[in-house]
This record gives structure tokens, C-alpha cells and sequence, in this order.
């Protein structure tokens, strides 16, 4: 796989020149590659979201350098181009829709990218259909609900056919409908359509959906592992004030009591058949 | 004796004009002195608005909202002094600060109720001491503290005004796992202390889990459920149907359930589900 964004040495600072603070990024080597699906996780402050930011150049290095396909964000010329191949999704659905009718708002980036009409067209239908939201395509984007708003933000973006799409906490003002449907979507655009995902999140179960898992701390990276070897980190998790994933809690304290179940677990389902395989493994079919 | 009882309240937005809307369709609650409630339904199910009632931000259209067993429509003009019985924090609370200082701030309820320096002042330290602060917060510019802290400052500012009820809409949304832990054991705290009752609105089924006495489940402005936190946890699938959840741990149980193990699935909690999951496999063990 190609590396689709590198950053060497990365620091920042807002007017590094004039201020006197620490960095906010502390020299952040980072290879993200086509296709991956990676969630940042940290405590409030530890950099995630200035860090994500350097991805589509919305913020560019106070030292060091960020290269998208290998065009350095510090250059002007390149940053149209980075744009419309890394695309960013924020908390807040409410921010991020503009027009009156979903398609139109969904039709916003093509429009501005200049590409033909009936072009626009296919694209917005098509990225509407990839977030589910086709059926809606008519409504107005204020009467949907904060999940159904999410996914029209997402088809925005996608109408762009970007590589990458960066969410910096897009579930947080969810209800868990939409916090659900959110992240199906965006597990599907990962899986189906191959494209690369930069997830900054506050929720373990969320990251624990990624195949990769980054954790940050004072802007540097604390861990890059998958999750499985990430969630066996619990000292370090609380050291860095993050959650262990319940499920791997719960599988850590069965261990204890000497039932054997496998390490490393994230997800619901596998606890579930890890428990019904010692179970029977102790007494026979159930 | 009740401190707050909402009797078959019914609201509809825009009453006579085409846009009218029912919001809360016949919602009865009755809320003592210390209980913990939450509140859960998915994004327009009426939460918002049901708060809006507990403090007279919103009057029902039939119905009533008594506190301490006085209907508080019965002098609309003395709608003011509810407000302070009934403390409301809404959903991100921190943009609601406009003070330079912490102190300022907090102090800015209480001086409100019309009540003397002195007391004020042991007030807003009290406040904040309840969301874990210390005094060196007291003169700090708000706006330079981190979103966690600058959240639990707009808390403490109901706090100091001692209401008997205080309403938290979403109060953990967007914290980090500590911020929301810290918060959620300091709310935990004041409630023990004070005997203030609580009343949580929560879109994370876990939190609810581990804090709450009893849950209202809104759908559609109508209450789907009420009762303890098993009892209502029990309703996995409806729960699901109405865009909500259940805890993690409950499915971890309600998954070997349906693989035909007879397991209690009530539990909740992390301890619960351990609890139970160590009852399956020693049971076996004598059998």
C-alpha cells in the first residue's frame, strides 16, 4: 500500500514566532496509508484535532513537513489539490450543511470543483445511495435527524471522491441510532468503496472498529498498534486518561477469576462466542 | 412526598397554526428528594421539551407540574421562584458563560435570587468544591480553562443557587472518558451530600446504567417505558426498535441467552455481569 500522508518531524504552534506556550504538536512521525481505517484517541487537549487538521492543510506545520501523496501542505499551489482528497467531517451536523434541499448541499463541493452537471448529478446520487440518505434526496436538511444530518455531511464529502475522509468526533452529539448508522457507514465506505478513514474519537467501542488505533498524548503519539494490542494497554490507557473498551474489561476480569478466555478482545460478538466456547469446553454441549 | 410531579402534561408547538406539532402526549413522573432519574429517547422524542416543564420554561396545554405538591401554573407571575428550586442545565452549558472570572460567574445565579455577599460568596465556593474544583479556580478567566473544566464551572453556577432538583441535559457529551467519569462521580457526590434529586438526560445507555435509580423512556412525546434500570433494560429489542440501546454488558448476557444458556439477563453493570457470568460457570461446576 502507498503512503497516502507522511508526517516527518510535525510540530505546531499557533504564531509559533511570538508564543512562549509549548507545542501542541511535539514532533508527530506518522504514515498513513491507502485504504486504512485508523481512530485517534487522546484526552481533551492532547492534540488529536490539531493534528487532523494538518491533514487537508487547514493547518500547516510550524516546523517539519506533511505530504499528501507526496505534495507538501506548506506549498499554496498543492492545497486545492489536498482538499479535494483528504475531506473533513466535524462534531456539529448543524455546521456543516448549508443549502436549503439535501442534494444541493450535497452538490456544493462538485459545483465549486467546476465538474460538468450531469456529472454532479450521478455524483450526488451515488453518494447519497453509499450513506443510505438517497430517499431523501428532496428534504430539507434541518427537519432530518443529528445521524441523518452526519451521513448527508459525509455524502458531501464523498461527492467530492476524495481518498480519505477525516471525522473528528462525528458521533458525539448522536443519539445511539445515530451513532450506529454513522458508524456502519463509515465502516462501509471503508470496507466497500477502500476509502481511507482518519476517525478521532472519544468512544473505546468506536475505535475498537478500526484496524488501527493511534493514541495521543502532550502531541506526541503515546501507541500505533491494532486495537486488540492496543486495549491490553490499561495502564497506559489510564495513564493517558482514556477507557478500556467494556468488552475487553469484562474478558480481563474473567481471566482473573481463571476462566479461559482469549486476550485481546473488542467486540461484542466474539465475547459472546469466547464465553459459550469455555462454557462448553468445561461442560460439554450445552 | 414528592418534590416534583409532572401529572398527564400534554404539549403541542404551534397550537392552531399549520405547523402544530404534539410534542408530549400525557407524561406523568413523579420525582422524591435525592432520586437519580434518567431520561432516554432517541433525537426529537420530546426530551428537550419535557425538561423545559420542570421549571416552567414551557407550559403544558393540559396537565400539571406540581412542586412540592403546588401547581406551579396556579401564579404564572410567580413563575421566577421555580426556577431556582428547580435548577436546569441544558446540553453544552459552557457557552453559556460570560463572566471574566470563575468566581463572577458561578455567583452569578445566586446574586440573583437576591441574596446577601456573604452568603453568596459560601455559595460559589461550595458549588465549586462540588464539581471538583479547588479555590484557585476562583479568579481564573473561564474562557482559558479546557471544555471539561469550563463545563463544570457553568454546573457549579446552578449548583450554588441550591435548587432541589437539578436537570442535566447530556452533561457528558464530548468529554473525554475521565472528564465524563470525574463529572458523572462528582453529580454522584452532590446528590449523596445534598439529597438533591437528579434528573439525567443520556444518549450513552452505559452511563445510565452505572448512575441512575429509575429510567423514562420517551418515544414519539409518549412515555414507552418506566421503572428500575433492569426492568427497563429488559426491553432490548423495543429499546433497539425505538433507535435506543441497551448497555454493552446487557448484550453480552442477552447473546448467550439466545445461545441457549439460561442466564439472568438484568444485569447492567460491569460488577453485575461479572457477578452473573461467574453464577453460570460455577453452577455448573455442581451439577
Amino acid at each position: 500500500m502507498s503512503a497516502l500522508i507522511e508526517t516527518k518531524n510535525l510540530h505546531f504552534q499557533y504564531l509559533h514566532h511570538q508564543s512562549q506556550n509549548e507545542w501542541i504538536l511535539n514532533g508527530i512521525d506518522l504514515t498513513i496509508r491507502n485504504g486504512e481505517f485508523i481512530a485517534i484517541l487522546g484526552s481533551n487537549g492532547c492534540g488529536k484535532s490539531t493534528l487532523a487538521k494538518h491533514f487537508n492543510a487547514l493547518l500547516t506545520p510550524s516546523d517539519g513537513t506533511v505530504l499528501v501523496n507526496g505534495r507538501d501542505t506548506n506549498d499554496e499551489k498543492n492545497q486545492f489539490e489536498i482538499r479535494k482528497t483528504i475531506g473533513m467531517v466535524f462534531q456539529n451536523p448543524d455546521n456543516q450543511l448549508i443549502s436549503t434541499i439535501v442534494e444541493e448541499d450535497v452538490a456544493f463541493a462538485p459545483e465549486n470543483l467546476g465538474i460538468a452537471p450531469s456529472e454532479i448529478r450521478s455524483r450526488v446520487n451515488w453518494a447519497l445511495d453509499a450513506v443510505d440518505m438517497l430517499d431523501y434526496k428532496r428534504h430539507t436538511p434541518f427537519k432530518l435527524s443529528g445521524g441523518q444530518k452526519q451521513r448527508v455531511a459525509i455524502a458531501g464529502i464523498l461527492a467530492m471522491r476524495p481518498q480519505c475522509i477525516v471525522l473528528d468526533e462525528p458521533t458525539s452529539m448522536l443519539d445511539p441510532k445515530g451513532r450506529s448508522d454513522v458508524m456502519k457507514t463509515i465502516c462501509r465506505l471503508n470496507r466497500e468503496l477502500g476509502i481511507t478513514i482518519v476517525l478521532i474519537t472519544h468512544h473505546m467501542e468506536e475505535a475498537a472498529r478500526a484496524k488501527r488505533v493511534i493514541l495521543m498524548d502532550q502531541g506526541q503519539i503515546a501507541s500505533d498498534d491494532t486495537p486488540e494490542n492496543t486495549f491490553e494497554q490499561i495502564e497506559l490507557l489510564k495513564k493517558l486518561k482514556l477507557d478500556v473498551p467494556q468488552i475487553t474489561e469484562l474478558t480481563h476480569r474473567m481471566r482473573q477469576h481463571g476462566i479461559l478466555i482469549p486476550k485481546r478482545m473488542v467486540q461484542i460478538d466474539q465475547c459472546v462466542d469466547a464465553l459459550a466456547a469455555a462454557l462448553e469446553e468445561r461442560y460439554g454441549h450445552y | 412526598m414528592a418534590i416534583i410531579e409532572l401529572r398527564t402534561i400534554s404539549f403541542r408547538y404551534g397550537a392552531g397554526t399549520p405547523f402544530e406539532k404534539q410534542a408530549l402526549q400525557n407524561i406523568s413522573l413523579s420525582v422524591d428528594r435525592g432520586d437519580f432519574i434518567g431520561i432516554i429517547g432517541h433525537t426529537g422524542s420530546g426530551k428537550s421539551t419535557l425538561i423545559r416543564h420542570f421549571n416552567g420554561l414551557l407550559r403544558p396545554d393540559s396537565g400539571q407540574v406540581l412542586v412540592n405538591n403546588e401547581d406551579i401554573w396556579k401564579n404564572p407571575r410567580q413563575i421566577r421562584s421555580v426556577r431556582f428550586q428547580i435548577g436546569l442545565v441544558f446540553q453544552y452549558p459552557e457557552t453559556q458563560i460570560f463572566e471574566d472570572t470563575v468566581a463572577q460567574d458561578i455567583a452569578y445565579g445566586p446574586k440573583n435570587m437576591g441574596l446577601d455577599q456573604e452568603t453568596i460568596n459560601q455559595r460559589v465556593l461550595e458549588a465549586l468544591h462540588f464539581v471538583g474544583l479547588d479555590d484557585s479556580y476562583l479568579d481564573r478567566n473561564p474562557f482559558r480553562m479546557s471544555g471539561g473544566e469550563m463545563r463544570r464551572v457553568a454546573i457549579a453556577g446552578v449548583m450554588a443557587m441550591k435548587p432541589a432538583v437539578l436537570v442535566l441535559d447530556e452533561p457528558t457529551a464530548g468529554l473525554d472518558p475521565e472528564g465524563r467519569r470525574n463529572l458523572l462521580k462528582h453529580i454522584e457526590q452532590y446528590r449523596r451530600k445534598t439529597n438533591t434529586a437528579i434528573i439525567m438526560v443520556s444518549h450513552s445507555m452505559e452511563d445510565i446504567a452505572e448512575h441512575v435509580q429509575r429510567v423514562l423512556v420517551l418515544d414519539k412525546g409518549k412515555t414507552a417505558f418506566e421503572g428500575s434500570v433492569p426492568s427497563v433494560f429488559a426491553h432490548a429489542d423495543e429499546l433497539m426498535q425505538l433507535g435506543l440501546d441497551v448497555p454493552q454488558m446487557t448484550k453480552v448476557l442477552l447473546g448467550l441467552k439466545a445461545k441457549g444458556y439460561s442466564v439472568d439477563t438484568s444485569a447492567v453493570t460491569m460488577d453485575q455481569a461479572e457477578h452473573e457470568l461467574l453464577r453460570l460457570f460455577e453452577r455448573k461446576d455442581h451439577e
